[in-house]
This record gives C-alpha cells, sequence and structure tokens, in this order.
C-alpha cells in the first residue's frame, strides 16, 4: 500500500484554550497509480489533511504510512518522505521565488545532489509536461509570466523532483477556464503516462468527476463517502448538499427530471454523459408510442 | 511597455448588473481598481456621477460611491468583531457616531450576518467573511460594488451564499453592480455582460446572446455554462431545445416533454 492512515487524528492548540479538533479517526487506504479526488466545504480539514502525507505536520494520534513506513517513527528521514510525496500548495505560484524559470525547477533537482545533466534532462522533461517551450521560457523570470503560466511553472518545479505522489490542492483556483482546463489535461497525462498517484483538492464539481476514478468527500474532519464519483453523484446527491458540496449543472439537471418521475440514469459526470442519457430516453418514448 | 487596457468605452447605468469576464490578463482587475480611482487612466476619463476620476478633489466621494470588495476574505477584515469591521469605513469618514450603529445594523441585515455581529471575522467561513466584506462596503451607502473575483476562493455553498446578496442587492437596494468572475454559471446570473480580450472590449450584450457565441468565448480562453453546452449537444442531436438556455430548471421543463 502506498498510503495508509490509521485511525488519524489532529487536534489544533491541543490543551489550549482554542483547542479544535481537525481530523477524527481517519483511516484510508491509496494504492499505486490512483488518481483519487478529495472534496470538501472549507474548513472540513482537506488541507491538514494532506500536509499530514509528506509530514509536514504530525498526527495528534494514529499513523501515517508511506511505503510501508511509518513517517512519525524517529529516524525516519523526512526529505525521501518528501521527495516520494509531491505537495503543490494552494497559489503555488506566490512560492516562485528564482531569477529565471530554469533555476526555479532545477531547485528541487539540485536539493537531489544530482549531476548537472541529469539535472537538466529534468528541468527539461518538466518544462515539456506543463507545455511550456524550453527555448522560449528557460531563461525568462518567473515573474514576468500570466497567471496561469505561473501555476505551471510551479508545478513543473515539483515534477522535477519525479514524485510518486502528486497532491495539488485547488490547483485551478484563480485560472480561466482554457487554463483551468490545461492544467487539468496535464495533470491527468502525469497520471497516464508515468503512473504518478495523483490526489486533486478541488471545489469544482464538474472538473473533478470527469478526471478521478475515486471520490473522497470529506466533512468536520472524517471521510464521509469513498466511492466512485457516478455512485456518488446517483445515491448520495442529498448528503452532497447538505455537506455544503453543489452537484455539476448536468448532474442537477437528471436529478430534478428524476424527481418529476422520469426514468432517468442519475449517476451523470459530463455534458456528454448527460446528452446520450436524455437522447436514449428520448427514443424510448417515441418507441413506446 | 504594456497596453492593459485600450481605447474602452462604456456606460454603466443606475441599476445595471453587469459580469465582467475575461482570461487571465485580460484586464479585469485593472479595469475594476479604474472604477474608483486605485489606477487612473494614461489616456482618456472615467466619469462617476459626472465626477472625473482624475480630479484629486472629488477622489474620496468617488470611492464612497463605488465600493470594492476584492477575492481574498482574509486580506480586508480588518477589525476584532464584525460590527467593528462593516463601521471601519464609516469611522474614517467621521460618520456621526449615534446614527453609526443603526447604520452597521442595516448592512448586516442586508448581507443576512446581523446574527454574527459580536463575533471575531476570522472564526467565520469564507461565504460569511465575503458578505461582511460587503457590508462594510454598502455601510457607506455604496451606490455602485465592484466585486473582483468574490467567490473565486469559497467552496459552491460559500458561492451560492455570494451570489444570492448580491443579487438580492440589486434588486431590493438598487445597487449597481460590477461582477468579475472567471464562472460562466455566475456571469450567466447578471443582466448584462462585459467580455475583455487584451484590454479590449470584445463583446457586451446579454447572457443570452453573449453565450451563443461559444466558438468566439472559447478563442478567447473562456467558456460556456454546462448547461448552454448540453443544450447545444441537444440540439445538434435533432431536439427542438433552444441553445441560449442558462439555467437548470429550464432545461428540466424543456425536456419534460420529451422524456
Amino acid at each position: 500500500m502506498l498510503i495508509h492512515l490509521e485511525d488519524l487524528c489532529f487536534t489544533y492548540s491541543l490543551n489550549m484554550p482554542f483547542e479544535t479538533e481537525v481530523l477524527r479517526g481517519i483511516n484510508l487506504k491509496i494504492r499505486k497509480g490512483e488518481f483519487v479526488g478529495l472534496i470538501g466545504h472549507t474548513g472540513c480539514g482537506k488541507t491538514t489533511l494532506i500536509q499530514h502525507l509528506n509530514g509536514l505536520i504530525k498526527p495528534t494520534s494514529g499513523r501515517v504510512m508511506i511505503d510501508g513506513q511509518d513517517i512519525n517513527t524517529k529516524g525516519t528521514n523526512l526529505k525521501n518522505i518528501r521527495r516520494k510525496v509531491g505537495l503543490v500548495f494552494q497559489y503555488p505560484e506566490n512560492q516562485l521565488f528564482e531569477e529565471t524559470i530554469y533555476k526555479e525547477i532545477a531547485f528541487g533537482p539540485e536539493k537531489l545532489n544530482l549531476s548537472k545533466n541529469e539535472i537538466d534532462e529534468r528541468v527539461r522533461e518538466a518544462l515539456k509536461i506543463v507545455d511550456l517551450n524550453y527555448d522560449d521560457y528557460a531563461e525568462r523570470s518567473p515573474f514576468s509570466l500570466s497567471g496561469g503560466e505561473m501555476r505551471r511553472v510551479a508545478l513543473a518545479s515539483i515534477l522535477s523532483i519525479r514524485p510518486k505522489v502528486l497532491i495539488l490542492d485547488e490547483p485551478t483556483a484563480n485560472l480561466d477556464p482554457q487554463s483551468r482546463n490545461n492544467i487539468l489535461v496535464e495533470i491527468k497525462e502525469i497520471h497516464r503516462k508515468y503512473g504518478t498517484t495523483v490526489i486533486l483538492v478541488s471545489h469544482n464539481m464538474e472538473k473533478i468527476a470527469e478526471l478521478v476514478n475515486r471520490l473522497l468527500v470529506m466533512h468536520e474532519g472524517t471521510i464521509i463517502m469513498d466511492d466512485t464519483p457516478v455512485n456518488i453523484f446517483e445515491k448520495k446527491s442529498h448528503q452532497l448538499i447538505e455537506v455544503g458540496l453543489g452537484l455539476p449543472q448536468v448532474t442537477r439537471c437528471m436529478h430534478e427530471l428524476k424527481s418529476k418521475g422520469k426514468k432517468v440514469f442519475t449517476g451523470i459526470l459530463t455534458v456528454e454523459d448527460a446528452r446520450n442519457e436524455i437522447i436514449k430516453n428520448v427514443a424510448k418514448k417515441q418507441h413506446v408510442k | 511597455m504594456t497596453k492593459a487596457l485600450d481605447n474602452i468605452n462604456f456606460e454603466i447605468h443606475e441599476g445595471d448588473f453587469i459580469s465582467i469576464i475575461g482570461s487571465n490578463g485580460s484586464g479585469k482587475s485593472t479595469l475594476a481598481r479604474h472604477l474608483n480611482c486605485l489606477l487612473l487612466p494614461t489616456d482618456g476619463d472615467i466619469w462617476v456621477d459626472n465626477m472625473n476620476t482624475k480630479d484629486k478633489k472629488t477622489m474620496w466621494e468617488i470611492r464612497q460611491k463605488v465600493g470594492m470588495v476584492f477575492q481574498n476574505p482574509d486580506n480586508q477584515l480588518v477589525a476584532t468583531t464584525v460590527e467593528d469591521d462593516v463601521a471601519f469605513g464609516l469611522e474614517n469618514i467621521g460618520f456621526a457616531e449615534e446614527m453609526m450603529e443603526k447604520r452597521v445594523e442595516w448592512a448586516l441585515s442586508v448581507v443576512e450576518m446581523e446574527k454574527h455581529k459580536k463575533s471575531e471575522p476570522h472564526l467565520l467561513s469564507g461565504g460569511q467573511k465575503q458578505r461582511v466584506a460587503i457590508a462594510g462596503a454598502i455601510a457607506m451607502h455604496s451606490s455602485y460594488l465592484v466585486l473582483d473575483e468574490p467567490t473565486a476562493m469559497l467552496d459552491p455553498r460559500g458561492r451560492d451564499e455570494v451570489m444570492d446578496i448580491v443579487k438580492k442587492l440589486n434588486k431590493n437596494e438598487n445597487i449597481t453592480i460590477i461582477f468579475i468572475t472567471h464562472l460562466m454559471e455566475e456571469a450567466a446570473e447578471s443582466k448584462k455582460i462585459l467580455v475583455l480580450d487584451q484590454g479590449k472590449i470584445a463583446l457586451m450584450g446579454k447572457p443570452k446572446e453573449i453565450f451563443k457565441q461559444a466558438d468566439m468565448l472559447k478563442k478567447m480562453k473562456l467558456d460556456i455554462p454546462q448547461i448552454t453546452e448540453l443544450a447545444i449537444q441537444l440540439n445538434r442531436s435533432g431536439l427542438n431545445i433552444p441553445i441560449d438556455i442558462l439555467k437548470v430548471d429550464k432545461m428540466v421543463g424543456k425536456l419534460c416533454s420529451y422524456i
């Protein structure tokens, strides 16, 4: 098992007046190569949870196992864990600091004591994955870029470490629709091509539903759903709305048709799914006539 | 030298509800910051109720008339309680203390946050924080409210809360709304949409007219609401569904006769 959380609990300001229980007994297993979506309203503990996965936060109780190793025991080299588990924070462009895009992306590999050639290879590869042309971008300042480009450079600077697990916290917030799609297409490609395990945290129900095979829904510090997006959208839409999350417009449309007595399938993730389901039902009705 | 805005001409009328959409770097925020003198034009003029934003004498009057709400709620709340935060702007202009309490209460009731007036802002949810920021702006009796991606950092419920309040402000309080967003579903809620592309106005019109031009919008790195996309696809498949549907309930109504 690549990631294994056992009875994970975390409390902020333990034994202090503002003591807050953020994570309450999380049990979770993620296998190598999975593409997992993590959703939940603001303050439900998503970010705290993912910060446990590379040792940025230590649990109050419970265990975090990465590749079978408890990362919070004495003698664990957290550097190694952080090479395995790459974390892309919210608004990662705020962390850009180097003079050139090349140096920015080379920063991680340099810390891995790689040779100059290897570093160069990794920078080129990372830029290619995020679809930025090496010759056009390598020597430019990261601060001369547009928001979407900066986000991609920040992503590339994590990819150049070649993590086994890539965790992204709201990678598309603030981007225009096309930049949003581009980033997500790139993440999907990384998952497909390199077999990287991906955990995607997002509020964007439309996109997350299309991308992931497994969806985790968090509420008040626990995981309340763990299933495929189709099953969750079909069977648990009420609970989703109750915990402050929404459904994509097309899924809502199918649920409303169903509530009007129409016998349509509601586990709908995309516009294409919705069109096919509607066309199928129209044909059925015409057949009956 | 980069022209962030290029030859922009438009009028906003009292009671309007305009969404501004455009790709990253198209000039949306730059345009918004011109509306209350945070930025001054290199060339051309902006008039707010017949006052020129370049005129230093009326700058504060313009800023009072044009309230601003930004993206990150944590960067705009300053006081230790919600009511103090809403009163902050009023205190700055030396507003009479005996009337202040009433004004703050009114503003908080409009954004439906009166129950939280004694709360500490940092303990509120994102949607609640944005509503407090809006209350702070309207407490100044602003006639215009500019919101620069106010929902970008919020979860779905927070987004709905802010959108409901903004619609209410426009409808019940007749406050003119200028709403910047990357979410096409939100833009679809406004009365008019202005599309910026590379610092120029590319399109302006009612949401129904704007979202009909899916191909052009996609070229400008934008999109159309999911439900409109579904309408277009069903129409292509031979169903008699209008391609300018923007809302789920409208679609459901149309489909009921088919299924």
